[in-house]
């Protein structure tokens, strides 16, 4: 019974965490050392969500040496997450109200923006785009990590597909 | 009394001060300019402080990011940061006595740099550093990593410019 209602509780706490999942592209070689930018963070929130993202793209394999910054020498990939939409006003303050306790549907939109530079001249551009439902509770598993970790996934898949990088 | 509230004084400011086990370098002035170099700091979260910081010793003509064009000298650095903080009780003792309570708080670094001529190394630098403080309510934890980061990029511009590995830039 211990062992059931722990096993439960686990599922229960792994199911709402926001933090971004492992990607699921593991990289063969790495690139050549290189830069990444993302936007200045606005909150200790998009810091934290920074940290993240830096964190599951090394966990990839790719990146041989990734500095901060865009640099006019050498290949910059700019990273936005900026745009799309999520839950809104009245789902968030339904959802405070009732602790999060009853399922307050809402959809929700995340978007990538990636941005390839070879000595300041600009690459390639992708943009990728998810959406869907999702509701404000505590148990019911968050989607849009999900969502985020998928585009992160499929533009890393895209960056090895198009070979704009040499391997190392 | 006044003894006592001296005393009191004196330890609350003499534990306030942060320790460091890589000694403050002392950076000569009057000297030239080294030549440019181009750094890349394998921590995109860090690499513009430690870039600025390279910057402030005043030893390089400029610091510029990217892997620079050929014959142009470049720095590659790997950083391996370690914090300590009490035990998480500690912390929340801590916090229920307003911070009144001091905690010991640590930040290990070791910083490699590998200074680079076109793809050769010309030679690799190693440095340790340990800043160790005590954080209490009237005294918080900011400015610690700048300080422990700001000796080591230091103590690598002072051997850099000792070791006459990179040419010095002749006054125009």
């Amino acid at each position: 019974m211990i062992r059931i209602s722990l096993l439960a509780g686990v599922l229960l706490l792994s199911g709402c965490s926001t933090a971004l999942k492992p990607l699921d592209y593991k990289a063969e070689r790495a690139y050549v050392p290189m830069s990444v930018s993302l936007p200045p963070p606005a909150s200790r929130f998009d810091e934290q969500k920074q940290r993240e993202v830096i964190q599951v793209l090394r966990g990839t394999g790719a990146f041989s040496f990734l500095d901060g910054g865009f640099s006019k020498t050498g290949y910059s990939l700019r990273l936005d997450q900026s745009g799309g939409k999520g839950a809104g006003v009245l789902p968030a303050v339904l959802g405070a109200l009732t602790l999060l306790t009853v399922p307050i549907p809402y959809t929700y939109e995340r978007q990538l923006h990636g941005t390839l530079y070879k000595d300041g001249e600009l690459l390639k551009a992708y943009a990728y785009k998810r959406g869907g439902w999702t509701a404000t509770t505590w148990y019911i598993p968050m989607t849009e990590p999900r969502s985020e970790s998928e585009m992160l996934g499929e533009l890393m898949r895209d960056l090895d597909h198009d070979r704009l990088i040499p391997y190392q | 009394m006044n003894r006592c509230m001296t005393l009191g004084a004196v330890a609350l400011l003499a534990g306030c001060a942060s320790t460091n086990t890589l000694p403050e370098r002392t950076l000569p002035d009057g000297k030239d300019y080294l030549k440019p170099i181009h750094v890349m700091v394998d921590d995109p979260e860090n690499a513009a402080q430690i870039r600025n910081q390279l910057r402030e010793t005043g030893v390089f003509r400029s610091v510029e990011s990217g892997m620079g064009k050929p014959g142009d000298y470049s720095v590659l650095i790997r950083s391996n940061v370690q914090r300590d903080m009490p035990p998480f009780p500690v912390v929340l003792l801590s916090a229920a006595t307003l911070f009144l309570l001091p905690l010991s708080v640590s930040i290990d670094t070791t910083t490699e740099f590998s200074l680079q001529q076109d793809g050769k190394s010309l030679k690799q630098y190693s440095y340790r550093n340990v800043t160790h403080k005590y954080s209490w309510l009237l005294d918080g934890i900011g400015g610690m990593q700048q300080e422990n980061t700001t000796r080591i990029a230091r103590a690598f511009a002072q051997d850099v410019q000792r070791d006459g590995v990179l040419p010095v830039e002749s006054a125009q």
